[in-house]
């Protein structure tokens, strides 16, 4: 990265210094810049202005763990990630203890071995400043690679966690980023023991409508059939009716999701032909009578 | 409404929640925080929780729900309590105020004014309100918008909120009323009555109204959210157009009625600035152009004609020279149209009248003419009376054009449309005087001859200029050509012109503006001249070489005239002179010796030409012996040197040999000189009757010359000066009379006549064959830059063309064409 991130880093970031905000998550607290996060996040903008968080020029995220309902929490290490890049426009997933060696179950057939996991050894970012004989600051930093050479490591895990981060708090860059790292780790570390969570957390933590990494998680699966045979997969694919769906539609060789997908018939009224809900009306808790059932209820939203 | 109709498109979902939430607790975190956000208490909320809450509703595909609640829940808090508190700010009272439905008095005025201000204060505080709640609630569903809205194509949970307050506010009727107009109507009323107010000159604050229309702005019609449906255009800025229109109408005819135009003018500029400042400061800037329009047309476009044409307009500004007026008068059409049509046909229509009186007066100073039979000194003195008139004419003229100079730099921002309508009619009423051409070169002749006297180099320039620009206007070049040459001869030749310097740049201005043929000839003229000079020296030299010096010799100086160059009139004057001047003029033999001798001279050098002496043209210095008188200092001879023209010379000779007393009648003197008559008349009229150089003595003494008179010589002749100039009478600058025009038009007319085949062959020569519109129109517009020619003269001249064989006519053409005859 090019010298005003070095800058940002070495002067802002790690020294705290003009902090105006800081951001709690779990462990860590993080003193930050209002003008570089809300830069970087729509979503920050409130609370450096508004709220009860303006306030106390602190917002606390809640991490996962603190006692509520874990799905909309955050995981502070990837906040910490997450804060990284809005100060270095990069960051660095610490990489995954190998997989320790699968037990088969049922070997009852042939065992398939799986192929061996590649060695994949993270390389660290070296960008620790020299000084040169002349007293001069000079950046020292590994060669500029094309897009592919991202450091992504084999941290899906954690990169599906930023992802999710990202989307969650609307920093664009990031979003884009972790995508194209989880892709990346997913081709080399598909087989690790945490894939299946990777996946996991690929289908929970984003809707249907955000692509990237539910593609990536697809894509690996399909390519390599042998991951179905995993305790790990197999749990998570069943958990999931998404991911279970995606999955059939792509072995019948279509894509994800439908281009165009059609509003069949299936489901109307036999008797007058009006649509049916298939979902209950909540705040009348009409009931499915195997007809449109007119809601009687006149607060009854989706009669609006 | 935007949430209709989604149940058709609803995808399945049942199921595909893992894990149950409830949505109802969620929303109820959400739903008392909107609360506190709207009663103003959001500093004590958690917009981490709020946001967090919100976001996991939308992630548990409750995203449509969560959208639909808050769609709810605005809608019960502005239709509830914001409707309650805009509605109060409406009393009975004010709405019939702004209907007119009642007739309140200027206390009820001041009321009414009162609580419109409250009640658009109060409609300011809502739609501040909800902008600030709903950007908050916006911060905290910020994910819903990103994630769901923009998924299933709705609009932002802001704008459906803006539209909930149109829907539920602006568009409500007070009291539930249908027969009153609802909120934005009333508002619509509201804002037209202030702005009304400040157009009477009342204050009024305008900030409170641009709030109000910034909310106009930012709302529309309908859930698309296009420029054209804005609110504020749908609903506000067409009636503010209508009651605007409507107030400048009647402003219009009241000021029309009232003020003179001048100050309808500035009042116009005021309002048309007025109305942009309360555009920029009031409503919004989109309007401007749209308020100017009406303004303009109102106060300008219907209003323009009514304005130019009024007691007060730009006649009167014209003719009290209003500059300042006129320059808002050229200001305000050329803001409705670029051209301006109304100023320009005004501005041609006066130009136009005012030169026809100056034409008309011309012709009044020159009306009285009497045939010149009837007598003669009295018809000497109408034309010089004329010759005033004339000139008086041209500089009527120039005072004229440059008034309108000065008009159009100082008020018309030179403009070019207008210039080039002064231009037109400023042409057109010259030409319409049919004597134009002479009157300008009889101008010029004038300058020549005594107006350049004692004025600078600068002054002479620009009056050369101003010469130069009245020549641009005349169409009939050629006459005026006829009539300067006439002129310029007469001063050559008589040696009138003050400066040759000061002609010789009047010619090369000429030049420059009309070209090399218009100035060949006169050129020639002045070539002549310098030739003759030359000759003049030669034949001294001639002379001396020859030997026989004769101190009694006379001086000869001659001027040699090329024929074709110089102007006929100048060589024969009158066309029954004709016959007369045929018969050779007897010279004495002291003249005619040197007049032979020059021919010699002459004829050596330049053989085969033939001279043709002009006695009338030429001047003689005679030295003239008269007896003793009685005097102060004794008896004493008096010399004195006379400067007569030749034929008064001959005349002066035959006295010579006469004996102290003797006479010599008209007829004798005719006899012996063969002199033409009426030049002999004029001759014997200097000599004779002038009172000042009376060198004959006439019998019987009259002013008249009869056959009969007889002539002594007058010893007793007295003068103070050594040398008498004796003018012959009526050769001075003066205009022709009519006798002479018809002979100058018939000359025009035979010159025009060439000038026509001449072009006709040209085309011809080029074209082989043509259709006769086609030559015709070809024709007029080769001769344009010298004169206008008449199309029957040119049908004439055609014809003579083909009955000389120049031309034919193309037998089985459908159109009468010609073809040239090599």
């Amino acid at each position: 990265m090019s010298g005003p991130t070095d800058v940002l880093r070495e002067g802002f970031a790690e020294t705290g210094e003009f902090s105006d905000f800081e951001i709690v998550c779990g462990p860590y607290t993080f003193k930050v810049h209002k003008a570089i996060i809300c830069a970087q996040s729509k979503y920050f903008r409130a609370p450096c202005s508004k709220f009860a968080e303006s306030d106390k020029r602190t917002i606390e995220l809640k991490a996962i763990g603190d006692g509520e309902g874990d799905e909309a929490c955050d995981d502070p290490d990837a906040i910490k990630l997450m804060i990284d890049f809005f100060y270095n426009l990069d960051y660095v997933a610490e990489p995954l203890e190998p997989s320790p060696v699968p037990r088969r179950l049922a070997a009852t057939s042939a065992p398939s071995p799986l192929p061996p996991e590649p060695d994949v050894v993270p390389s660290v970012l070296e960008s620790q400043p020299v000084e040169d004989a002349s007293g001069f600051y000079v950046p020292k930093r590994t060669k500029k690679k094309g897009k592919k050479a991202i450091q992504a490591g084999n941290n899906t895990v954690m990169h599906a966690k930023v992802f999710a981060a990202a989307v969650k708090y609307q920093v664009f860059a990031l979003q884009e980023l972790a995508a194209t790292k989880f892709a990346s780790a997913t081709e080399t570390s598909w087989n690790h023991t945490k894939f299946a969570e990777a996946a996991r957390i690929a289908y929970t933590t984003t809707v249907e409508e955000v692509r990237e990494l539910r593609d990536a998680v697809g894509r690996a699966i399909h390519e390599h059939p042998e991951l179905l045979d995993k305790l790990s997969i197999e749990t998570a694919v069943k958990d999931n009716a998404a991911l279970n769906y995606e999955l059939l539609r792509m072995a019948r060789g279509m894509p994800a999701i439908a281009e165009n997908r059609v509003i069949d018939e299936g489901l109307k009224c036999a008797e007058c032909g009006t649509w049916l809900f298939y979902e209950e009306c909540n705040p009348c808790k009409g009931e499915y009578r195997g007809c449109c059932g007119t809601c009687s209820n006149p607060n009854c939203l989706l009669e609006l | 409404m935007a949430t209709r109709g989604t149940r058709k498109i609803r995808p399945p979902r049942r199921g595909l929640n893992n894990g149950e939430m409830d949505f109802e607790q969620t929303w109820a975190i959400l739903a008392s925080a909107f609360t506190q956000i709207h009663e103003k208490q959001a500093s004590k909320l958690s917009y981490e929780e709020l946001y967090r809450n919100a976001y996991k509703i939308v992630l548990k595909k409750k995203g449509d729900e969560l959208y639909l609640r808050v769609a709810e829940f605005e809608r019960d808090w502005l239709g509830s309590e914001i409707q309650r508190r805009i509605h109060k700010e409406l009393p009975p009272q004010l709405m019939n105020a702004l209907q007119g439905r009642s007739s309140a008095g200027s206390a009820g005025d001041n009321q009414v004014r009162k609580q419109g201000e409250r009640f658009l204060r109060q409609l300011k505080l809502a739609w501040e309100d909800h902008q600030t709640c709903m950007s908050m609630l916006t911060d905290v569903l910020m994910y819903m918008d990103r994630v769901y809205c923009t998924d299933t194509r709705r609009p932002s949970i802001f704008t459906t909120a803006m539209s909930l307050f149109r829907d539920c506010i602006l568009r409500s009727h007070v009291r539930g009323d249908d027969s009153w107009p609802d909120i934005c109507g009333t508002l619509n009323h509201v804002i037209l009555d202030q702005i009304r107010m400040e157009r009477d000159g009342d204050f009024i604050d305008k900030h409170l109204i641009k709030v109000n229309v910034y909310m106009l702005e930012g709302l529309y019609d309908s859930h698309h959210e296009v420029e054209e449906e804005k609110l504020y255009l749908t609903s506000f800025e067409y009636e503010f157009l209508a009651s605007s229109a409507e107030f400048y109408r009647a402003l219009g005819d009241r000021l029309l009625k009232e003020s003179d135009a001048g100050q309808y003018c500035r009042e116009t500029r005021n309002r048309i600035d007025e109305e942009n400042d309360r555009c920029r400061s009031t409503l919004s800037e989109s309007t401007t152009p749209k308020i100017q329009k009406v303004v303009e047309d109102e106060l300008i476009r219907y209003r323009m004609k009514d304005l130019i044409e009024s007691e007060s307009g730009v006649r009167f500004m014209i003719t009290n020279e209003r500059h300042d007026d006129l320059a808002l008068v050229f200001d305000l059409e050329a803001r409705v149209d670029p051209r301006k049509p109304e100023l320009t046909k005004a501005l041609q229509k006066i130009i136009l009248e005012m030169g026809t009186n100056l034409n008309d007066a011309a012709q009044v100073g020159a009306a009285a003419e009497v045939p010149e039979d009837k007598a003669k000194a009295p018809a000497d003195r109408l034309v010089n009376q004329q010759t005033v008139a004339a000139l008086k004419w041209v500089e009527d003229v120039l005072e004229l054009k440059d008034k309108f100079d000065a008009i159009w730099k100082q008020s018309f921002q030179s403009d070019q449309t207008i210039h080039t309508a002064i231009m037109r009619s400023t042409a057109e009423f010259i030409n319409s005087h049919p004597r134009c051409a002479e009157y300008m070169s009889l101008f010029i002749d004038d300058n020549m001859k005594k107006g350049i006297k004692g004025k600078t180099e600068l002054e002479i320039e620009v009056l050369l200029d101003k010469a130069i620009v009245l020549l641009r206007y005349v169409q009939e070049k050629d006459v005026f050509e006829l009539y300067y040459k006439k002129h310029l001869g007469k001063r050559l030749l008589m040696g009138r012109s003050l400066s040759i310097d000061v002609e010789k740049q009047m010619i090369s201005r000429m030049k420059m503006e009309l070209g090399n043929n218009f100035t060949a000839k006169l050129e020639g003229m002045f070539k002549d001249m310098t030739l003759s000079e030359e000759l003049t020296a030669g034949y001294k030299g001639y002379v001396a070489r020859l030997g026989d010096a004769d101190p009694r010799r006379i001086d000869l100086a001659i001027n040699v005239l090329t024929s074709m160059t110089w102007p006929v009139e100048t060589t024969n004057s009158a066309p029954d002179d004709a016959r007369e001047s045929r018969l050779k003029t007897i010279y004495p033999p002291a003249v005619e010796r040197i007049r032979q001798g020059f021919e010699n001279y002459y004829k050596e050098k330049y053989s085969g030409r033939m001279l043709d002496w002009k006695g009338n043209m030429g001047t003689a210095d005679v030295k003239v012996t008269f007896p003793k008188v009685p005097s102060k200092d004794g008896f004493k001879e008096r010399r004195h040197e006379l400067n007569v023209s030749t034929y008064a010379m001959l005349i002066l000779l035959l006295f010579n040999d006469l004996p102290s007393g003797a006479s010599l009648s008209l007829e004798e003197i005719q006899a012996r000189t063969n002199i033409p008559t009426n030049e002999l008349v004029r001759n014997l009229q200097s000599l004779a009757v002038a009172p000042k150089t009376r060198i004959l003595l006439k019998e019987p003494m009259s002013k008249d010359i009869k056959d009969t008179d007889k002539f002594f010589f007058n010893e007793g002749f007295m003068s103070k000066f050594l040398k008498v100039k004796i003018g012959i009478v009526s050769a001075g600058n003066r205009i022709e009379n009519d006798r002479e025009r018809v002979e100058t038009e018939k000359k025009n007319n035979d010159s025009r006549g060439y000038a026509i085949e001449a072009a006709v062959v040209r085309i011809m020569k080029q074209r082989k064959e043509l259709s006769h519109q086609q030559l015709v129109t070809e024709t007029i517009t080769q001769l344009n830059s010298q004169f206008k020619p008449d199309v029957n003269m040119i049908k004439k001249r055609i014809e003579s063309l083909i009955e000389r064989e120049y031309l034919e006519r193309i037998e089985d053409s459908p159109s009468s064409s010609y073809r040239y005859l090599a």
